[in-house]
């Protein structure tokens, strides 16, 4: 059900809440209440991963109720089924019928004994209902209540809670959010009937399940407030600076209850939830050379409007290496370009694409001028395009010379740079069944989503460069091109960026590459990728999905590489020497540490042997830009302008995303992939696993944390600056302010 | 022949007499998980419809409504009936013998008052929808839970309203004596 994207519509739910409150306020037996309903939910089944198609599956997702879960009015609302509360345990359809003297807020407690339609429930979780929640299902206290008390019902709780917003609005936002009717937004998902809000609810309900799982066992672990929202001077906490040791407020080291546990659930590290996140990734500029650059006034246009990051390091270089840490955080010794064939990276190595894939979540990789296909098919994964070790032939039948530009010269292919698309490297991403569907085209020309025409490009142009966008369409449409992404039933589109954002098809997670022309790796900081930018950020900016406010959607910009420096942070290698000793580590279930073998020695994919040293790799490529706009700043009151001096890397990033999507437990470093987990208490407590870090001159700049701004950089600190290299602004002692950059209020 | 028609007549008059003016009914519904109502009244049955109800009795899976008191001492069971034109709990109340037409709750608290009811059992017809309910606040049972009040619920009549009309012990011999005067009047007749 789609519904107008401008307007709330708390009017149903309002005038529930409203005629409930009314008929109470007759005093029928006061506020009594008997409510019948089912806890319910999703069962997920999770996708497996492996390097070959034939091993791997998708995940899948059904409706589900829970059994054997313990239901109570939770009179005295702290989120717990205490002894004295009126209890009882759902049934084996999820049912449980209630009743209370008091009218109060209801919790269901699913815990390891219960089950999810049969499923095991293998980790502890809370759902809960608000009383207001109660009160407008209940037409007279005497009659019953229909209430399920679901993950979303939670979600309307935690908001209630803790966004400022009053029960109806909370509800019609997140109704909103999903494009959901207020009506069914709050019902088991067992009992929608509309197969579209049935999907919604059904992906919405696994990612709450996930982050209110995570909420149970922050509570059942005594996970303290500090740790909790990432401060950094509380002990015990993954980035604690020893330095600061002494400053952990009083309340920072107290215990969370449910209540609270389930709004840092959805922050994880202070890290706000994200809906839809667009990230561009430009080519090989420092901050230096692009801050106030006057050949590019959109871009900094953007950065003022929004909110940057100063001290954002990339890991390596080439951009490889760069490309491989945005996927995965981590280069597995990748010092060069194209060296080895993809997918490479095999084993089943902790990535992006397939920890969104693990938890519900979807994600794109948009790049510019992909070549159409004949065929009308991305070549299988293993052949001879895969192979090359120079990489850009991906596709079957490629025939550059077919393809001229408007100024006559001919398409070249190495256009598209397959190194710049991270999702290829990971065998276990690229046999997985969506991996087609989630490679898609995307433009640099054309229109904005209201049919504005969006300029292209502004003074002299190279020949060579010519706009390929119109070329590939022409050929593509000439020859009956379709498109692999819809399984070949649509015709080939060299723009299916802008139908998505049409649509609302897009990822949860866009990975936006520009071809080599557009991205300033052949042009420079020119006017051309300030167009290229301004294009697609305008097809963005005129979706509806960017002018919902109840949905969050950030857009980044940002640079594979930096200043030319062999100067890193947060993860990096910092000893550079290629010492053997330093390895992946990896944390097991059980919280044990060990070193795992790198990607170095493994076979890749067609049998050709991996021969980058792993402890080559990391080391690092200086300070390029960090911006970040986002429509919380636009339409809603979130804060902008904002910078943040701390320092990051891609594998900073790569753990605020982790955080953002809530793919990982703050309170158990394994879960967060490769380096992004090298944080200063991991590197502290495993020192002898990790002699890359021995003898740090500065261990906060050393490790990764997320970009939450948290840390505040004592009075007399001293920049740590890339030897030769300025970098804006110069800052010792606090930012100016310690505003997180990612909140949304 | 005249004679035996007055007999036929007092006969009828005091078997019907027996029916409407102290008939007891026992009333039973199954809510849809399996939990059982049961209980009994006295009133007058008119066609499908009891009015004059008193003395009511009810029992949730065998368990009895009885013991409730609130502050001003022991609270008994009454009937009231929902009105829903004003939102309010009304007495004088009926019941019907079909569903459908029920539109009352039985409980040991004013339902306009501020009291909370020990225990309550509502049929309602409502323009939102059908509503049964019961809950006993004073027990629990395998249905509830360990911890729970009974309770049960049903959001649609699935038909399991039964009304039983039964003969009270007090109106048996009132026939009998109606039956043995007719039985006198023919035998004198016959002689």
């Amino acid at each position: 059900m789609k519904l107008n994207s401008h307007t709330l519509r708390p009017s149903l739910v309002a005038a529930a809440v409203a005629s409930a409150l009314a008929l109470c306020s007759t005093n029928a037996f006061a506020a009594q209440s008997l409510v019948k309903g089912v806890v319910g939910g999703a069962y997920f089944a999770a996708p497996v991963f492996a390097d070959t198609a034939a091993a791997s599956a998708p995940s899948s997702t059904v409706a589900s109720v829970f059994q054997g879960a313990k239901v109570c009015f939770d009179l005295n609302d702290n989120g717990v089924c205490d002894a004295t509360e009126p209890f009882t345990f759902t049934g084996t359809d999820g049912g449980f019928t209630l009743a209370s003297k008091t009218l109060a807020p209801l919790v269901a407690e699913i815990g390891t004994g219960a089950s999810n339609s049969g499923h095991g429930v293998t980790s502890r979780n809370v759902f809960r209902v608000k009383q207001e929640q109660v009160a407008a299902a209940t037409v007279n206290p005497l009659l019953p209540a229909a209430v399920d008390i679901t993950p979303l019902s939670t979600e309307v709780a935690r908001a209630v809670e803790h966004d400022g917003v009053a029960y109806a609005e909370a509800v019609a936002r997140l109704a909103e959010r999903l494009d959901v009717s207020p009506s069914d937004v709050l019902k088991a998902p067992t009992k929608i009937k509309d197969a579209t809000e049935l999907a919604s609810v059904l992906k919405e309900s696994v990612i709450d399940q996930g982050r209110f799982e995570l909420a149970a066992k922050f509570v059942d672990r005594g996970d303290t407030v500090g740790k909790l929202r990432g401060n950094f001077d509380c002990p015990n906490v993954a980035s604690f600076d020893p330095a600061n040791a002494g400053a952990c407020l009083a309340s920072d080291m107290a215990t969370v209850g449910i209540k609270d546990a389930q709004n840092y659930a959805q922050n994880l590290e202070g890290i706000p939830r994200y809906d839809y996140v667009f990230v561009i990734i430009e080519e090989n500029e420092s901050l230096v050379s692009v801050k106030n650059n006057a050949n590019i006034p959109y871009i900094n246009g953007l950065l003022n409007n929004g909110s940057q990051f100063y001290s954002y390091y990339s890991t390596g270089h080439p951009s490889e290496p760069n490309y491989l840490a945005l996927g995965s955080a981590d280069d597995w010794g990748q010092t060069g370009d194209e060296a080895i064939p993809y997918p490479a990276i095999t084993g089943v190595r902790a990535n992006l694409w397939n920890a969104l894939d693990a938890k519900g979540l979807s994600w794109r990789v948009y790049e510019g001028s992909l070549y159409p296909s004949p065929a009308g098919t991305q070549a299988n994964v293993g052949a001879a395009s895969w192979k090359t070790a120079t990489g850009g032939l991906w596709f079957d039948n490629p025939s550059n010379a077919n393809i001229k530009g408007a100024d006559g010269s001919t398409y070249s292919s190495g256009l598209r740079a397959m190194k710049h698309n991270p999702a290829s490297w990971f065998a276990s991403a690229a046999v997985q069944p969506n991996y087609a569907l989630n490679s898609r085209s995307i433009s640099g020309t054309g229109t904005d989503l209201n049919g504005s025409p969006i300029p292209y490009m502004a003074g002299a142009v190279p020949v060579s460069t010519g706009n390929w966008d119109a070329a590939l369409q022409a050929y593509a449409d000439a020859n009956n091109v379709t498109s692999w992404w819809t399984g070949n039933t649509k015709p080939w589109t060299q723009d299916q960026f802008k139908l998505d954002l049409e649509s609302g098809d897009v990822g949860n997670y866009n990975f936006i590459v520009p071809d080599q022309d557009d991205d300033m790796h052949n042009t420079g900081v020119t006017s051309r990728a300030d167009y290229w930018a301004q294009n697609v950020i305008a097809k963005i900016q005129s979706s509806s999905l960017w002018n919902d406010p109840t949905k969050r959607v950030a857009i980044v910009l940002t640079f594979d590489e930096g200043e030319s420096a062999t100067t890193a942070c947060c993860g990096w290698n910092p000893q550079r020497s290629g010492n053997g000793a330093s390895q992946p580590l990896v944390v097991d279930s059980n919280g044990a540490v060990s070193v795992t073998s790198g990607v170095s020695g493994v076979t890749a994919h067609d049998g050709t042997a991996y021969t980058s040293p792993y402890s080559n790799g990391n080391h690092g490529h200086g300070v390029t830009m960090f911006g970040l706009l986002t429509n919380q700043q636009v339409l809603a009151s979130a804060p902008h302008g904002h910078y943040d001096t701390d320092y990051y890397s891609h594998f900073s990033f790569v753990r605020t995303l982790q955080d953002m999507f809530g793919l990982a437990d703050p309170g158990q470093p394994g879960t967060y992939m490769n380096r992004s987990k090298y944080t200063e208490n991991f590197i502290q407590q495993n020192a002898t696993l990790l002699p890359e870090f021995a003898n740090s001159a500065n261990p906060h700049f050393d490790a990764v944390r997320a970009m939450n701004h948290v840390y505040q950089f004592p009075a007399n600190a001293t920049r740590v600056v890339a030897a030769g290299t300025a970098v804006l602004p110069v800052t010792t002692g606090p930012d100016a302010d310690q505003v997180n950059l990612w909140a949304v209020k | 022949m005249k004679f035996l028609i007055k007999a036929a007549v007092i006969a009828a008059a005091l078997g019907a007499g027996a029916a409407a003016n102290a008939s007891t009914l026992d009333f039973s519904y199954t809510f849809s998980d399996g939990q059982q109502l049961t209980g009994s009244l006295d009133g007058t049955l008119n066609g499908n419809v009891i009015t004059g109800i008193s003395d009511l009795q009810v029992w949730l899976n065998n368990v009895a409504f009885t013991g409730g008191s609130d502050a001003s001492g022991p609270t008994s069971l009454n009937l009231y009936g929902w009105d829903s034109s004003n939102q309010s709990y009304d007495l004088p109340a009926s019941l019907s013998t079909i569903g459908s037409q029920n539109n009352f709750i039985i409980a040991d608290e004013n339902p306009n008052g501020s009291d909370a009811a020990n225990y309550y059992f509502t049929f309602v017809n409502d323009v939102s929808g059908t509503f049964v309910a019961a809950a006993n606040f004073l027990h629990s049972d395998i249905f509830s839970g360990p911890g729970s009040t009974q309770a049960a619920a049903d959001f649609a009549d699935n038909g399991s309203w039964k009304v039983t009309p039964v003969p009270l012990p007090a109106a048996l011999p009132l026939l009998m004596s109606g039956l043995a005067l007719f039985g006198l009047g023919r035998r004198r007749a016959a002689a």
